[in-house]
């Protein structure tokens, strides 16, 4: 390149072009990095991280989580302090997962919604409540339910709701069958006697829902029987335990009512589907199964559960308990904040929750029994079930401990093992699995 | 030709300036570990020091949920060994591997001996067999929940139009981890199909002809240039397949959660369901890493016999 003035004009520059060397790019890296470090986070906008968004985190991944966001919409509209972002990141095993790593990573949601069993593993993150502080006493709620949230004698949430179990039914297939769709089966007897009238005139007469214990447990509580003992014996293989069993068991390989196979997933759109004429469901299913009838001109319905067995008249249930977990940041604030979203969500929000579940808060029944929408006046079913309402325990390892009875349920029932025989290897493994260490 | 071979013998200065015009620049040290150092950082911090955490919190028996535990020693090791749960789940990992990895490989070289002929289609046919493997296993678990449904399930169907039974699948203990490993081979054959194709591809076309002209049969020219030729890509896909088999977990989990009836549970599924259900990361982590010495003697017992059948 000729010096400048030797150039002809209009000669590009003698600057060489510019350049990005190794020092250059190690440079821009560095200082991206620092600034990037500085920054917080422009997407945290919850009240954690000093925003107004306070995090309302639940298990609802279902109908009757779109009926939660429809109360939460409400209770945004009606203040101006915080705006509450409702959840449902999962449900089951995967949700108690997630909440614990976020707990553990101090990034808990503000308001969270547990199963009674589920409290005990997570106490030691949540603060305790005091009725007082929410302007409730303990007679406000369904006796049976306040105390679900209780542990040591301290309460760590405030119950919302119960599901308690009803009997699904079609009466459309009941009167195919020969049967009186306004007299559903009250007695074990009675229940066998229609699902062989209903297996008769075509669809299956009942189907469980696999993976669970739900129907059994109904069955060994109304047996007199219980899943464990004070010091965590499993009870699966006591006499009501295998009576449960037993009838399980021959529903399926002596009156041929139920079909060896699991359903799993499927047994809502059975049930929808006009395959089977009675099931056990939960008031969340409700909504839906009326939707159905609107749509496709079924008749589902539901009634109370037989009772099957001459035992105390029990109904298995899932409870809703509102919890508020500890925080690292604005802890006093969150959980102020937190009550106050608590405490209106049980008195104004209750009506329109049996929608979905069974509310616990004694002063919404009179609203609920007058109430137009035909969901919430059925609801009423639920609520008066709710007083015969079992819960699962909690014990060290609980989960492991029912697979065992889960896995035993499965063989008996599907592969028709011998039921006492499963019952009592199932509850050896699950006391061996619950013995705590030292 | 190494670099000291190059050098021309020249006189004086001009020899050594010549020399080092034809020397290639030597890095500077420094800038290098720079360059170097995010990757550094990150396999400190995401893959060096989570092994050695995981490895110490296997010697302890902490509960997370509980905040409790402490060092225990080898004795998560020791209780392995005598919990039949986990005897169980290895049983079932094992079952799983020895039905998967021959079919899995057999139907990637048969599937590849096929498509590498001249066929009309083939590069569809490639894609067709390729594509699923690219699907997640989310993807994968709800369209075979779809197509293994003892009522209503397409497979059914098919069975029962030609005049078979149909079949429980998913729902029969001795049928459910026969579903998975039938799954599994619809998702993953596309691995071993690629990378066998691509070896047969390199066997030159001339050895085909010498050995026609021998006389060789279509079998013994299978035998003895085609094995041959793809020996050493065959042995490493079995061992790719062997060391992802063992780990199996996303089907099973999704599609039968270890059911039914516990028959399907695999090894990583009780890691899982002790860690993240039960939380007890030290026992949970003893598991991790005793299926992980596990795959290494597989590994090595394969390497051993690879070398062995090679030098035979």
């Amino acid at each position: 390149m000729l010096p400048t003035h030797q150039r002809p004009p209009n000669t590009p520059s003698t600057h060489p072009p510019r350049t990005l060397t190794r020092r250059s790019i190690l440079a821009l890296g560095a200082g991206s990095a620092a600034a990037l470090a500085g920054c917080s986070s422009p997407f945290d906008d919850t009240t954690r991280g000093g925003g107004r968004v306070l995090e309302f985190t639940t298990f609802y991944t279902g109908p009757d989580g779109a009926l939660m966001q429809t109360i939460v919409d409400r209770y945004n509209s009606s203040q101006d302090d915080v705006v509450v972002r409702f959840t449902a990141p999962a449900y089951g095993g995967d949700y108690l997962t997630k909440i614990l790593t976020a707990s553990l990573a101090g990034a808990p949601p503000a308001i969270l919604a547990l199963h009674s069993y589920e409290i005990p593993p997570l106490r030691r993150f949540l603060h305790t409540i005091d009725f007082n502080d929410l302007g409730f006493s303990q007679d406000d709620f369904v006796d049976g339910t306040w105390q679900l949230a209780t542990i040591d004698g301290r309460q760590y949430g405030v119950t919302m709701s119960t599901g308690p179990a009803a009997l699904g039914y079609n009466r459309a297939l009941f009167e195919k069958a020969g049967l009186d769709p306004d007299r559903p089966p009250t007695t074990g007897a009675e229940f066998v006697a229609a699902a062989q009238a209903l297996k008769k005139s075509g669809p299956w007469g009942f189907i469980r829902e696999t993976g669970t214990f739900n129907p059994w447990l109904t069955l060994n509580w109304q047996a007199g029987g219980d899943l464990i003992d004070a010091g965590s014996r499993a009870l699966f293989a006591e006499p009501p335990g295998i009576q449960a069993g037993q009838f399980e068991r021959d529903l399926v390989h002596r009156y041929h009512v139920e079909p060896a196979q699991l359903a799993g997933p499927q047994l809502g759109a059975l049930f929808r589907n006009q395959k089977v004429g009675m099931v056990f469901t939960f008031p969340w299913v409700l909504s839906q199964l009326l939707k159905t009838n609107a749509q496709q001109g079924t008749q589902l319905d539901v009634a109370p559960l037989p009772q099957f067995f001459g035992g105390p008249r029990s109904v298995v249930a899932t409870s809703h308990i509102y919890c508020i977990p500890k925080q690292r940041k604005n802890d006093a604030w969150i959980q102020a904040e937190a009550q106050k979203f608590i405490a209106w969500l049980v008195r104004e929000g209750s009506v329109d929750w049996a929608g979905a579940q069974a509310p616990a808060s004694r002063a919404a029944a009179a609203a609920i029994a007058r109430s137009n929408d035909p969901v919430v006046r059925k609801m009423a079913l639920f609520i008066d079930e709710a007083k015969h309402a079992r819960f699962a325990p909690y014990a060290y390892r609980w989960n492991q401990a029912f697979q065992y009875l889960n896995d035993a349920l499965d063989d008996v029932v599907y592969q028709g093992a011998d039921v006492a025989a499963e019952l009592r290897r199932a509850a050896a493994r699950a006391t061996e699995s619950m013995r705590e260490p030292k | 030709m190494s670099v000291l071979s190059s050098r021309i013998p020249l006189a004086g200065g001009r020899a050594r300036a010549a020399n080092q015009a034809n020397e290639p620049p030597r890095p500077r040290s420094w800038q290098a570990a720079v360059f170097l150092a995010p990757f550094g950082v990150l396999f400190l911090f995401l893959w060096a020091v989570p092994v050695v955490r995981g490895f110490y919190l296997s010697l302890t028996d902490v509960n997370v949920a509980e905040g409790t535990g402490g060092f225990v020693g080898l004795a998560n090791y020791a209780d392995l060994f005598g919990d039949g749960d986990f005897r169980a789940a290895l049983g079932h990992t094992v079952l799983f591997v020895v039905l998967n990895v021959p079919v899995l490989v057999a139907a990637g070289l048969i599937l590849a001996l096929v498509l590498n002929r001249d066929l009309s289609g083939r590069n569809l046919l490639r894609a067709a067999f390729v594509g699923p493997y690219l699907l997640p296993g989310a993807a994968v678990a709800l369209i075979w929940t779809l197509v293994l449904d003892p009522v209503d399930g397409s497979l059914n169907s098919v069975l029962e139009a030609v005049g078979l039974p149909a079949q429980q699948w998913l729902t029969e203990p001795g049928q459910a981890m026969g579903a998975v490993v039938l799954l599994t081979l619809w998702w993953r054959v596309g691995f071993p199909l690629l990378i066998l194709l691509a070896a047969l591809q390199d066997i030159p076309k001339q050895l085909y002809e010498a050995a026609r002209i021998d006389g060789a049969s279509r079998w013994q020219q299978f035998r003895y240039v085609t094995l041959p030729g793809i020996a050493p890509v065959l042995g490493l896909v079995v061992l790719l397949r062997l060391i992802d088999s063992f780990k199996v977990f996303e089907q099973v989990y999704l599609l039968t959660q270890g059911g039914p009836s516990g028959s399907t549970r695999v090894v990583l599924q009780m890691l899982y369901e002790t860690g993240f259900r039960d939380f007890r990361t030290g026992y949970a982590a003893a598991i991790g890493w005793l299926l992980a010495l596990i795959i290494l003697v597989v590994t090595i017992v394969h390497q051993v016999v690879s070398r062995r059948s090679v030098k035979s």
